[in-house]
C-alpha cells in the first residue's frame, strides 16, 4: 500500500503523520484525528455535510485526499467553540433560531458559513446570498429557514434582516 | 465507497509531470478532483496512477492577449467566477460558472477539469461550444493547439491520448457590439442541467450580423444550432424573430433520458432561448 508521511495543520495544531494515499481527508480527521465533528454522509461531493476549511475555504473532505493537503492548514466545526465550551456566535444563533434537530447537517453547514462570514462584506450579505451558499449543504430536517435566520442575525448588517 | 489503491505522484515542473504521464502505465490526472473522487470512491474509476498537478507552476492564470482571453487549464472556478477579467472580456463563461455545482466545489473543481470530464450538461463545454474554444495540448512529444469542436469526442470522452494533458483555454473577447445570453434549467439549483442555452450575438446597429446559440443537455455533445443561427443572421432582433427562433428551437433533435424525455428538453431549450433573447433585447 502506498504511502506518505505528511505534515497537516488542523484547528491550529501541527500534526506530522504517516497516512495511506488513498485515504480522503474527511476518513483521515474522522479516524486518525478523532474529531468527528466533520460527517460523511454521500461521499461523493453532493451532501456536503463533510465540509471543512482548507486554506480557509470550503471544500468537500470527502473529495479530496489527506495527501493532498500536506502543509496546509484544515478547521474543523470543533475549531469554533471555546476551550471552555462557549459557543461561536453562529452556534449560539443555531440553538436559539432552532436551525438545528438531528444535527447531521450542522458541521458542514457551519464552515460553510464561516466562509461567507470571513469572505463577504456584512452589507452584502442577505437572504439570497445565504441561500445560495447553503446550496451545497443538504438538510433532511428543518427547512433551512432556522438556519437563514440565525445566519442572518450574526454576519448580516441589521437593515439587510428580515 | 472508498477509492481503491493507487500509487500518488505530485510532480512540480511540466517536464517531470509529461515524463510521469508518458511512462506510468493507466495513470489519470487529478485536478480539482470533484468529477474524478466521486468515480473514484464508487469505484467506476479505478486508475493504477494519480498524478496531482495542483503544484505544476504557470496552470492557474487569467491572461488577456491580442485579443484573446487565455484561461490556464487550473484555473479553480470559484476564482474564474470572481476574476474582473472574465467577467469585462467573456461575460457568458462567468455566467455559465455560477451554474456549475457549489460555491465547496467551485473552490476546488478546475477550468480545465470541467472540460477533460466532459459531461453533456456542463457549462464550460457549452461555453467552448459556442466561441469556438482553443485549446492547448502538452505532452512529451510536443504541444499542439486544437478546436473544442475535434476535442469533444463523445460525452465524457475526448480526443486526449493519454500521455497529454490540456493546459490552456482560449476564447475570444466579448468588444462593444457582441452581446452574450445564459440560461439553464436544473432540477435543484447546483445540480447539474437538464438543458442550457448560450448565445453570442453581434450586432451592427439593431442587425444582427453573427449569431451562434448553442445548448447542452439536447445531444451527446455541448455544440452549436446551425439552422437556429441561419435564420437569426442579418435580422433584427425583435419579438418576431424571438418567436420564430424559439418555434425552431421546440424543433430541434434531442435525445431522451432517464429522467426528461425528448420533447420535455425542446420545450426547456426554446423557453431558455426566448428568456436569453428578450433579455437581450430589453437591456440592449
Ligand atoms: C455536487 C456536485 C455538483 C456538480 N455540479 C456540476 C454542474 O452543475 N456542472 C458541471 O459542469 N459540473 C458539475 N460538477 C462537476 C465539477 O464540479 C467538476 O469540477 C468538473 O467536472 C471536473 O473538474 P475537476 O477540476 O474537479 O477535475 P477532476 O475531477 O480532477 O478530473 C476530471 C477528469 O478530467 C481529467 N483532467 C482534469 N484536468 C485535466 C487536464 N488539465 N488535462 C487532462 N485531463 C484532465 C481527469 O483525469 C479526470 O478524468 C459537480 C460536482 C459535484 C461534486
Ligand atoms: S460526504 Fe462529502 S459531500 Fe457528502
Ligand atoms: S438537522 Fe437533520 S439534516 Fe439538517
Amino acid at each position: 500500500m502506498d504511502e506518505r508521511i505528511i505534515t497537516i495543520e488542523v484547528n491550529g495544531k501541527q500534526y506530522r503523520l504517516k497516512v495511506p494515499v488513498r485515504e480522503n481527508l474527511a476518513d483521515f480527521l474522522r479516524h486518525r484525528l478523532h474529531l468527528t465533528g466533520t460527517h460523511t454522509g454521500c461521499e461523493h461531493g453532493v451532501c456536503g455535510s463533510c465540509t471543512i476549511l482548507l486554506d480557509s475555504r470550503s471544500v468537500r473532505s470527502c473529495l479530496i485526499l489527506a495527501v493532498q493537503c500536506d502543509g496546509r492548514s484544515v478547521r474543523t466545526v470543533e475549531s469554533l467553540a471555546d476551550a471552555a465550551g462557549k459557543l461561536d456566535p453562529l452556534q449560539d444563533a443555531f440553538s436559539r433560531h432552532h436551525a438545528l434537530q438531528c444535527g447531521f447537517c450542522t458541521p458542514g453547514v457551519l464552515m460553510t458559513l464561516v466562509e461567507l462570514r470571513e469572505n463577504a462584506d456584512p452589507s452584502e450579505i442577505n437572504e439570497d446570498m445565504i441561500r445560495e451558499k447553503l446550496s451545497g449543504n443538504l438538510c433532511r430536517c428543518t427547512g433551512y429557514q432556522g438556519m437563514v435566520d440565525a445566519a442572518l442575525e450574526t454576519l448580516s448588517r441589521p437593515d439587510k434582516r428580515l | 465507497m472508498k477509492a481503491a489503491g493507487f500509487g500518488y505522484h505530485r510532480p512540480e515542473t511540466m517536464a517531470e509531470l509529461l515524463t510521469l504521464l508518458a511512462d506510468l502505465p493507466d495513470a489519470r490526472i487529478i485536478a480539482g478532483g470533484q468529477s474524478l473522487m466521486p468515480m473514484m470512491n464508487f469505484r467506476v474509476a479505478m486508475p493504477q496512477h494519480l498524478v496531482d498537478i495542483e503544484k505544476i507552476d504557470g496552470l492557474d492564470s487569467i491572461n488577456l492577449r491580442d485579443g484573446t482571453l487565455q484561461i490556464g487549464a487550473m484555473v479553480r472556478q470559484a476564482d474564474a467566477l470572481a476574476s474582473p477579467v472574465i467577467k469585462k472580456n467573456c461575460p457568458v463563461l462567468a455566467d455559465a460558472i455560477a451554474y456549475i455545482g457549489h460555491q465547496q466545489t467551485r473552490n476546488r473543481g478546475t477550468v480545465g477539469g470541467s472540460l477533460c470530464h466532459l459531461d453533456p450538461a456542463s457549462e464550460i463545454p457549452l461555453v467552448c461550444a459556442l466561441l469556438d474554444a482553443q485549446l492547448y495540448i502538452a505532452s512529451r512529444r510536443g504541444t499542439r493547439m486544437m478546436n473544442f469542436r475535434d476535442f469533444a469526442d463523445a460525452p465524457l470522452t475526448t480526443s486526449l491520448a493519454e500521455d497529454e494533458i490540456l493546459t490552456r483555454i482560449d476564447l475570444p473577447i466579448c468588444d462593444p457590439d457582441t452581446r452574450h445570453g445564459f440560461g439553464e434549467y436544473a432540477r435543484r439549483s447546483g445540480d447539474f442541467a437538464v438543458v442550457a442555452v448560450a448565445t453570442h450575438l453581434r450586432f451592427a446597429g439593431e442587425t444582427i450580423t453573427e449569431a451562434r446559440m448553442a445548448f447542452a443537455g439536447l445531444g451527446a455533445i455541448q455544440a452549436r444550432a446551425d439552422r437556429l443561427e441561419m435564420f437569426a443572421t442579418s435580422q433584427k432582433l425583435s419579438p418576431a424573430l424571438i418567436d420564430k427562433l424559439a418555434q425552431e428551437a421546440a424543433q430541434m433533435p434531442a435525445e431522451s433520458d432517464l429522467h426528461h424525455d425528448a420533447d420535455y428538453k425542446r420545450h426547456l431549450a426554446a423557453c431558455l432561448l426566448r428568456e436569453v433573447l428578450e433579455r437581450i433585447l430589453r437591456h440592449g
